[in-house]
Order: C-alpha cells, then sequence, then structure tokens
C-alpha cells in the first residue's frame, strides 16, 4: 500500500503547486479538453462530407477515439512523469538518490511520478465512450465488454512498457528525449482503425508494435465481438514486450554512473 | 539597428536548435508517419465513399495538402510564447531588455535563427520527400514565388500571434495553458488537420475573419493555384500590419510591469 499511499501524496502536491496559478489551471484544463474534443470534431466534419471510414459508422468510430483518448490518458496520469522523473536525473547526474531509497526503483518512481495533468483527458475519453455505447446501445453486462475492459487493461500495460524501455535508454544514451516524441508520433497510427491500413503495416501494429491495442481491438471486442484465441494472440505481444522492458530496466540501471550529461 | 545585429541573434537561435537536433532528426523520422497515416485514411475514405472528388479535392489533391501541411508547418513554426513564458519565471527577461534594440525584434531574430535550421533539417527534406514518394508538383515560378512570399507573411502572423500570447506572461507568468489552447486552435482552423473546404460553410465565413487560415491554409491553397495570389497576399499582409501594430501597444504595457524577480 505505501506506492499508492506515496503516488496519492504527490498529486496532492502536484495540485497545490498548479493552483498557485489558478488562471493557467483553469486554461490549462481548458486547453486540454479543447485539444481532445477537436478529434470527434473533425470525425464529424469527415462523416458529413463523406461516407467516412469503411465499416465503422460515426457513433462507432466516436467510441473508437473514446478509448484511444481514455488508454492515452490513462497512460499520461499513471506513467509518463515516470520517463521525465528519470530523464531528468539522469542527466543531472542526481539518480543516485532513487537508489538509495528502500524501495524497489521502479515502483517508487512510477509512483512519484503520477501527473494529475493526464485526468482531463481520461474523464474525457470515458465521457465519449460513454456517449458512443449509449447511442450504440451497448450492452456493458456482456462478455464484449469484459473484453473491451481487459483489453484497455493492456493497452496501459503498453504505455507502461514503452515509457519502461525509453526510460531505460536513458541510462545509455542519457538525452533520448527524442524518442519519446518519435514514440507518440508512431502512436498517431493508433488514431485511426487499423482496417484502415494495408497488411504489412496491421501486422507491424499488432505484434512488433503492438499499439493497436491502444483502441482498435477494444473497439472490436466490444462492437464486433472477439474470440478469446484472438484475444490471447494480440495480448501476448504487449506481455513479451513488458517483461523484456522491466528486464531492460534492471539491465540499464547497472549503467549508471552518476555522471550526467 | 543593422543586419548585422539581427544576423548575430538568428546565430543565436540556430545555436539552440542544434542543442535540439536529436528533437529535430526523430521529427525527420516521424513526419512521413503522419503523410502515410492520412495516405491510408483518405484513400479508405475515397475508396468507400465513391467519389473521385470530394469537396474540390481529388485523392492526389489530398495527399499533396498534407506534404504541404507539414512543408508550411516547419517554415512557421514558433514557441517564442514559451521562451517568454521561461524568460519571465527565471527572471531572466532582463537579459533581452538590456540590449539596445528592443525585445520584439530580439525574439523575432532569435526565432528565425531557429527556423533556418529547421528549413534546412526538416522543411527541405520533407519537400524532396514529398516530390519523390508522394507526387508532390513543382509549381511553376509565378505561384512558387508567391509561395514563399505566403510563407513568410505565414511566419510574420504566426509568431505575432504566438508573441502576443506571450506578452500576457508578463500578467499571469504561467501560460502553458494558453499555449496549448493557442495551438489546438491554429492547428485546427488553420487546416492542419482537414482542408477549410470541408468544414461547414458558416464556419468557413467565421475562418475568413479570423488569422489562423492565413498561417496555413492559405500557402498551401496559393501553391496548389487554387486562390487568387494578390488578394491572398494582401489579406495575410493586414494581419501582419495589425498584428505588428497590437504588439506594439501591448509590448509597451507589458515591458512597464516587469519586476524581474522570476518565479
Amino acid at each position: 500500500m505505501k506506492y499508492p499511499r506515496l503516488a496519492g501524496k504527490m498529486v496532492q502536491i502536484q495540485l497545490n503547486k498548479d493552483l498557485a496559478y489558478k488562471a493557467n489551471f483553469i486554461i490549462s484544463i481548458l486547453g486540454m479538453l479543447l485539444g481532445d474534443f477537436i478529434g470527434p470534431l473533425v470525425a464529424i466534419i469527415i462523416y458529413s462530407t463523406t461516407l467516412g471510414i469503411p465499416g465503422w459508422s460515426l457513433d462507432q468510430f466516436l467510441l473508437f477515439q473514446g478509448t484511444y483518448t481514455l488508454v492515452f490518458g490513462l497512460g499520461h496520469v499513471l506513467c509518463l512523469g515516470f520517463f521525465y522523473t528519470v530523464y531528468e536525473a539522469v542527466e543531472r547526474g542526481e539518480f543516485d538518490k532513487y537508489l538509495l531509497k528502500p524501495y524497489n526503483s521502479w515502483l517508487y518512481i512510477m509512483a512519484i511520478g503520477i501527473d494529475w495533468d493526464g485526468s482531463p483527458e481520461v474523464l474525457f475519453g470515458a465521457a465519449l465512450t460513454a456517449y458512443a455505447m449509449i447511442q450504440l446501445h451497448t450492452n456493458i453486462i456482456s462478455a464484449g465488454f469484459l473484453a473491451y475492459l481487459l483489453l484497455v487493461a493492456v493497452g496501459v500495460l503498453f504505455q507502461y512498457t514503452i515509457i519502461t524501455l525509453i526510460a531505460s535508454g536513458s541510462f545509455l544514451a542519457v538525452k533520448n528525449e527524442a524518442l519519446m516524441q518519435t514514440f507518440y508520433k508512431l502512436s498517431d497510427f493508433a488514431r485511426y482503425p487499423l482496417s484502415v491500413y494495408g497488411v504489412g503495416l496491421r501486422f507491424f501494429l499488432t505484434f512488433l508494435f503492438p499499439v493497436a491495442i491502444s483502441a482498435f481491438y477494444p473497439a472490436e471486442a466490444l462492437l464486433r465481438g472477439m474470440s478469446i484465441s484472438n484475444i490471447v494472440l494480440v495480448i501476448v505481444p504487449v506481455i513479451v514486450l513488458f517483461a523484456a522492458s522491466l528486464w531492460m530496466w534492471n539491465m540499464t540501471i547497472r549503467k549508471y554512473s552518476s555522471a550526467g550529461g | 539597428m543593422s543586419i548585422n545585429h539581427h544576423i548575430g541573434l538568428a546565430n543565436i537561435g540556430i545555436k539552440v536548435a542544434t542543442r535540439y537536433r536529436w528533437e529535430a532528426i526523430a521529427s525527420l523520422i516521424a513526419t512521413p508517419v503522419s503523410l502515410i497515416i492520412y495516405y491510408f485514411l483518405w484513400k479508405s475514405i475515397f475508396t468507400y465513399t465513391g467519389a473521385s472528388v470530394i469537396r474540390g479535392f481529388a485523392f492526389n489533391d489530398m495527399v499533396q495538402y498534407y506534404v504541404l501541411s507539414m512543408i508550411v508547418g516547419f517554415f512557421t513554426w514558433s514557441q517564442v510564447d514559451g521562451w517568454i513564458e521561461n524568460d519571465i519565471v527565471n527572471g531572466w527577461m532582463f537579459r533581452g531588455m538590456l540590449l539596445p534594440i528592443g525585445l520584439t525584434p530580439w525574439y523575432l531574430s532569435f526565432e528565425m535563427g531557429i527556423n533556418v535550421y529547421n528549413i534546412v533539417v526538416q522543411m527541405i527534406p520533407i519537400f524532396l520527400i514529398g516530390i519523390v514518394f508522394f507526387g508532390l508538383p513543382i509549381a511553376p515560378a509565378v505561384p512558387f514565388l508567391a509561395f514563399i512570399m505566403s510563407i513568410v507573411f505565414a511566419f510574420l502572423i504566426y509568431f505575432g500571434l504566438a508573441y502576443l500570447l506571450g506578452l500576457g506572461a508578463f500578467w499571469m507568468k504561467r501560460i502553458q495553458g494558453l499555449r496549448k489552447v493557442r495551438r489546438m486552435l491554429v492547428a485546427f482552423l488553420g487546416g492542419s488537420f482537414i482542408p477549410l473546404a470541408f468544414f461547414p460553410q458558416w464556419l468557413q465565413s467565421v475562418s475568413h475573419f479570423l488569422p489562423f487560415e492565413y498561417v496555413k491554409s492559405v500557402p498551401i491553397l496559393i501553391y496548389l493555384q487554387r486562390v487568387p495570389v494578390i488578394e491572398s497576399l494582401l489579406a495575410q499582409l493586414a494581419w501582419v500590419i495589425a498584428l505588428y501594430v497590437i504588439i506594439h501597444f501591448v509590448a509597451k504595457m507589458a515591458v512597464r510591469r516587469y519586476a524581474g524577480v522570476g518565479l
């Protein structure tokens, strides 16, 4: 329980800091909501001028977008701060302070790296998903919804995986912030259903860089159903990568030299 | 103030930009990703809709639109509001104030230096990628020259908007929220996500009276020879003049508030 308690304290401190500049705080939330709102707005414009994306009605696509925003919002809240905490500490040669604490360094930094800034994204994603579900008369007491929740959770696990991998890279390259930028750019593939891409990209986004787990597969499971074997098939690459990321973390942390960069 | 002063300040901008060279390289690698996504997305939409032209755009026009959108984006990029906020928060603004050139030229030359770097490392490579892989035609001489003029005006408008917002930091100190809103508004109403021709008619009409479409959509459409050149350039020039008149007065008020203590 010590890690969740620590995370709670960090959120409190962060909130107090943010509230010192109330106008900026309120505008920040509005800005984030506006940013999230633009995706659905563009979707509405596309669907009002064309037949839209093959196999996806507007409401289905809004469900897809809501899921994407929800998963990336959760990633923002739960693990984005992890990377920046590690990156800044390594760059300043101050990472020793985390190694000296009687805690598991990965869990400790994950706990203090909680960033509540992403919560408007989470709320917006959840609201958009709920709206689309109501429009689509989705039954939430169903196997499809359970599969949806499971795949959303695995989508968040993928966020942990990538952030851990990139943060591990900080011990080797020190200044590797550009990799985060590349990750978010590559994640843009997940903004649209996998069905719009060619076979090679579908394979890449499912098994090699399984970012399709962030929205496509959960939405697919909810809307059209997925067999258990297919669910396992899309979950396994994420679990393997997650295990590899933890191994990488433990390996690279030994390379830390306290030299800064 | 001589041109040498501007070149000196631009050199500082180039040096700062080279500090972020890995970000620039990552961005260069990542930019084709956006093009690939838009390519597949619109290919599937055009096929599904069964129309060869939607809102005046054929599939190839759409692809070229997005290639040009990236090119214009690299040229007009500015985060002067972020620099101003940083200087205010850290109490460093006095550096610019002590120089006998004025704050606006100081930041403008500095940002131009950063953009020179962006042009070489990002804009020109994407232009070539666009020509080789995405069928971007090389515009005839006159529209091409008009395009160059237009992106210079577009940069001045984008910089002006960001700078004006940055001056807000003299009052609010922290302006990350406003910066987010600015980025989103410029991207959406500028036509970064979708050409403005797809917008409802009322929104297109409103957009003509806002500066955002002159930052991205207008230069792209000039290159694609879809808008009257003289009229468009004059409209951009009018926005440049209007913005810098406003900046002149707001900057005066802002400087009077500065205490130099940071946070």
